[in-house]
Order: structure tokens, then C-alpha cells, then sequence
């Protein structure tokens, strides 16, 4: 076990130093640096341009920025993001908790609406119902999440005023409310977004899930189950599902970096200050520390994703835990 | 006395999808037999002949397209929703691969404890009694109560199957080929404890099998299966000494002469 979490912390901290490399070469071959929009317009002076890249260390040569760079980064400096006027730490201490409530939520809620979906398109098998959820599940996986947002914010949020159009809380007074009032400001507001990428998850998850019931259905232990007069519901919840669960929840962990990658869309759209407004704002102002910083934490995220779904998917799976196949 | 199952005329189909056009594949055509009260009879076949199509169908768990089931003075085939729950007490089925059909997630336990639970038949401790006595009554111990299927052996797996058949106290069991993934000394094991368990409780056999080697130990009388349809029926013994029909004389060319 130890020696399992050793490799795991290997593997890790060799994946963050490929993506933090690839990060810091793409950057260097992207046009622009972070003054670029203040200083390189005709009205100021050569001189006063390369004082300012001198003092951000700017015009040493890309290796040596990079091995300075490299060995901050080891240390565990992130630098200051310079566009926020603020450390890099506190920037993402500030965005990454509120991304974690939308994509946890939207994880949570999309996970059970879709293995449910599963469920009844498995228990209502080339029915009408299995059909009509098919077709939705396909127009769910196939429509980008950011259209769906901005279907769901022009008509529930412009049009009807069911909820708000953008942000993360009410305006003015609400600072001053009881908790619990707040907290339900809170959900108001990660309604919108919440559910198009919980949309989105459920779709791929009922798809998934669907293929993976409908396989384990014509197992033979199935048909025990029903010899023992099971219902067909008690059927699938007790034997199907169990059997059927496991590959779908490590598909999730799997699928998080994409989720984090519509986060970025969705979170733009709706104003929702997480880590991918924050990325999406750091790229336009060339803030590279802050760049690689969010980069970082995407990529730490799905590899914690995937430790976590592994573990849970063993713990729902006896049979793997106890070994010996 | 009437016999326990009588069997009409039935028919079961599968509709083929692996062409353009979708047609009726007839796996048993017209079938009728009785099964008296204690018997066993064996329904012997090649491959692909519908025996075990016909036993599905008899316990409901395939769809028949025509004919009547009667077990015990009640129709099969039209039974409501709890009918044929309190039918699913009564008659129960032992798979060809237990391997494949013990829940590979649950342990032993919950898995000859589940009939029990859903056909309320014994309380939470007196349930874990049962499952106790199940477990010994097959040869097994009740300690295997907390492993799972994967741990055991083809013979032992089966001997769980048959544990968790009798579970509900049946008094019918279809045994679908019930010994032939077996080795021939296990099949032999596994056989002697179906002819006590008979014995003790009274049971009523339905013995489905390919070849007519394990059939002679077991069966009261053996009706053959071919294409769908029972050729022939006939008590155990005369059907060994003077085969009636080509496929019954096929099947006893085949048995290979091995002393038990």
C-alpha cells in the first residue's frame, strides 16, 4: 500500500512537471508577454519598455527564465499574478474552492441523474421510454456545454427570471444576511451552471451506464435473480447495478478533465469567479504564473480524481479488493 | 394422482435480429410431458435441440409463444404478478454454470439468504441459521457463509447453487445441465448429493443433460429432445435396453465407457 502511494506521488509529480514544461513552451511560442497591450504601443519610448522587461526578468534568454523558473516552482513558489495584483496562492485560494462546489455538484447530481436514466432505459429495454431518454442522453453528449448554457441563461434566466443571468451571489445588502439565506443565494446561483455541466455528465454517465446494464442483463446470475422471484426493479438494483457500477465511476474520474475543461466555458458565461474564469483571464493578460498555476491545479485535480473514483470503485467492488481472480 | 407439472403443446420463439428481416426462430415446437410428483425425468438432446429453452419456459423465465403449463392444478402461464412470486417458491432452477450464475458481488451468504429474505420466510437470526444448515445440508461448511463465489471450486460453486435453490424450500427444481461443467468425479459427488437431497425432501426433478451417461444414475424416465420436439419418452431402463427413435440410439452410441 505504501509502495502504491509512493508511485502514485511519483507518477504525480512527474505529470505536473510535463504539463508545467508544455505550459511554460507554449507560452513562450504564444505572441505577446504581460505588457504587451500597456507598452508596445507607438507613444512609448524603447527605453522605458525594456526598463519594464528588465525588471520582470523578461529579456533574459527563454532557457534561463526557464530554469529560474523551474527551480521557484520546485520550491513551491508559485510567484505573483501580476494581472491580479495579488499573490498566485491567494488567487487560487480564493477561485479553486468555488470551482470545486460547481463541478462537485455537478458530478454529485449528474452521476445519480444518469445511472438512474440507465436504470429505466435498462428496465423499459427498446421501449418507447428507452428511446425517448436515448435520444435526449445523445443530444446531451453531442451539444457543447457552452451552448447549453447559453440556451438555459437566455430563456430561464433572461427571458423567464426563474434564475439569475450571472454571479455567484446577490448584490448590495446580501453580504448582511443570515447564513442559511445566503446559502440559498449561493444555490440559486449555481443552479444554472451546476446543471448544464450536471447535464452534460449525466448524459455521458446514462450512455455509459446503460451499455454496461444492458451487458450485464443477459449474465446468468441475472437470471437466478428472477428464478429467485425478484422483481425486476430488485433485479437490477441488486445485481445488475452492483456489477454494472464500477467501470462507469472510474469512467468519471477519467472524464473530470473534460468536465474541468467545459467548467472553463461555463464558468465564463455565467460569471462564476472559479478557477476557469480565472485560467481564461490569466491567458488574456499573459499572467504566466497565474497560467501555470491554474494549469497545475486542473492537473492535480484529475489525478486525485482518478486515486479517489479507483478507491471507491474498488470499495463498491468486493470482488477486485479481495484479489485472487 | 395427477402429476405435478403437465406440460401442452408448448411452444417457445426467438425472434432472430442478425438479418435484415427479423424472423421466428421456433426453439421448442409443440412439446408435451408430464412429471409425476418424486420423479426424475431426464430430458436428454444434442445441443441446440430446445431442452433448455423448454425448461425456461416452464418456469417462466422465457416467454412462450403457445401451449399451457399446469404445475400442481395451476396454469404457469397466466399467473398474476404475486402468483408467480409464490410459483418461484415452489419451483426453482440450478444453472449449467455456476461460475455465471452466483452473483460474483455478493458473498455466499446474502446470496442463499436472498430467496429467504424475499419470500419472507424466516427472520433475521433464524435466516442465519437457515443459510447455516443450507450451507451444511450441500456438503459445505457454514463458515463459507462470508466468502465469495470466486473462492470456491466448480463443484463447491455448484453445491452453492443448489443451496441457494432449496433456500425457498421448492418442490420442483429444474436442473439445466446442472452437472456437465463438472469433472467426472465432482459430477459424481454432485450427483449423489441431488439423489439424497431427493430423497430427504421429496423433491421433483426436471434433469436436463446432453448426454445420457449421467441421465442412467438419475433419471425415473428420459424423454429425448430433438429440433424442438420430444421423440421419444420412455422409463429409464427400457430406453437403455431398446432406443424406439434414431436420436435416442445416436445419444446412447455416444456414451463413452467410463466405470463410475
Amino acid at each position: 500500500m505504501a509502495r502504491r502511494l509512493l508511485r502514485r506521488f511519483l507518477h504525480t509529480a512527474v505529470i505536473c512537471a510535463v504539463v508545467a514544461t508544455s505550459v511554460f513552451v507554449l507560452m513562450q511560442f504564444a505572441p505577446g508577454d504581460p505588457f504587451a497591450t500597456a507598452l508596445d504601443g507607438p507613444d512609448v519610448p524603447p527605453s522605458v519598455r525594456a526598463e519594464w522587461r528588465a525588471r520582470y526578468g523578461l529579456d533574459l534568454p527563454p532557457t534561463e527564465r526557464f530554469v529560474r523558473w523551474g527551480i521557484a516552482l520546485a520550491r513551491g513558489q508559485l510567484g505573483y499574478a501580476a494581472s491580479r495584483r495579488q499573490p498566485v496562492v491567494d488567487v487560487v485560494a480564493d477561485a479553486l474552492p468555488r470551482t470545486l462546489l460547481l463541478v462537485g455538484t455537478a458530478l454529485l447530481l449528474g452521476f445519480a441523474a444518469g445511472v438512474w436514466i440507465a436504470l429505466l432505459q435498462t428496465r423499459h429495454h427498446r421501449r418507447w421510454q428507452d428511446r425517448v431518454l436515448g435520444a435526449c442522453t445523445l443530444v446531451g453528449v453531442a451539444v457543447p456545454e457552452f451552448l447549453l448554457a447559453l440556451v438555459a441563461m437566455t430563456w430561464l434566466g433572461a427571458r423567464w427570471h426563474i434564475f439569475p443571468v450571472a454571479g455567484i451571489g446577490s448584490l448590495g445588502d446580501a453580504a448582511g444576511w443570515p447564513l442559511w439565506e445566503r446559502m440559498i443565494d449561493l444555490a440559486w446561483h449555481l443552479a444554472l451552471p451546476a446543471g448544464v455541466l450536471a447535464l452534460a455528465v449525466a448524459s455521458r454517465v446514462a450512455r455509459h451506464q446503460r451499455a454496461a446494464l444492458l451487458g450485464v442483463m443477459r449474465e446468468d446470475f441475472i437470471r437466478t435473480a428472477r428464478a429467485k422471484g425478484l422483481g425486476e426493479w430488485d433485479v437490477l438494483r441488486r445485481h445488475a447495478l452492483p456489477n454494472a457500477i464500477g467501470p462507469v465511476i472510474a469512467l468519471l474520474g477519467l472524464a473530470l478533465p473534460s468536465l474541468v475543461g467545459g467548467a472553463v466555458l461555463v464558468e465564463r458565461i455565467f460569471g462564476w469567479p472559479g478557477m476557469g474564469q480565472t485560467l481564461f483571464d490569466a491567458l488574456l493578460a499573459r499572467d504566466y504564473p497565474l497560467v501555470v498555476a491554474a494549469v497545475l491545479v486542473a492537473t492535480l485535480l484529475a489525478v486525485v480524481a482518478r486515486t479517489v473514483t479507483d478507491a471507491i470503485a474498488n470499495a463498491v467492488a468486493p470482488r477486485r479488493a479481495t484479489g485472487a481472480m | 394422482m395427477t402429476a405435478l407439472l403437465e406440460v401442452r403443446d408448448l411452444s417457445v420463439e426467438y425472434t432472430a435480429r442478425d438479418a435484415n428481416a427479423p424472423r421466428a426462430v421456433r426453439a421448442v415446437d409443440g412439446v408435451s410431458l408430464d412429471v409425476q410428483r418424486g420423479e426424475t425425468l431426464a430430458l436428454v438432446g444434442e445441443s441446440g435441440s430446445g431442452k433448455t429453452s423448454l425448461g425456461r419456459a416452464i418456469l417462466r423465465l422465457v416467454p412462450a409463444a403457445a401451449g399451457s403449463v399446469q404445475f400442481d392444478g395451476t396454469d404457469v402461464l397466466a399467473l398474476s404478478h404475486d402468483a408467480l412470486k409464490a410459483f418461484r417458491r415452489r419451483a426453482q432452477v440450478v444453472f449449467q454454470d455456476p461460475k455465471a450464475s452466483l452473483d460474483p458481488r455478493m458473498c455466499v451468504g446474502d446470496i442463499v439468504r436472498e430467496g429467504i429474505d424475499i419470500h419472507a420466510l424466516a427472520p433475521r437470526e433464524a435466516g442465519d441459521l437457515r443459510v447455516a444448515h443450507l450451507l451444511e445440508e450441500v456438503g459445505l461448511s457454514a463458515r463459507d457463509a462470508h466468502r465469495f463465489p470466486h473462492e470456491f471450486s466448480g463443484g463447491e460453486r455448484q453445491r452453492i447453487a443448489i443451496a441457494r435453490a432449496l433456500a425457498v424450500e421448492p418442490v420442483f427444481l429444474v436442473l439445466d445441465e446442472a452437472v456437465s461443467a463438472l469433472d467426472v468425479l465432482v459430477r459424481a459427488q454432485v450427483l449423489d448429493l441431488l439423489a439424497t437431497l431427493q430423497a430427504t425432501r421429496g423433491l421433483t426433478y426436471l434433469f436436463i443433460a446432453h448426454d445420457f451417461a449421467v441421465v442412467e444414475r438419475i433419471a425415473t424416465r428420459v424423454a429425448v429432445m430433438q429440433r424442438g420436439r420430444i421423440v421419444e419418452c420412455a422409463p429409464t431402463a427400457s430406453l437403455f435396453s431398446a432406443p424406439a427413435s434414431p436420436a435416442a440410439q445416436a445419444l446412447l452410441a455416444a456414451i463413452p465407457r467410463i466405470p463410475w
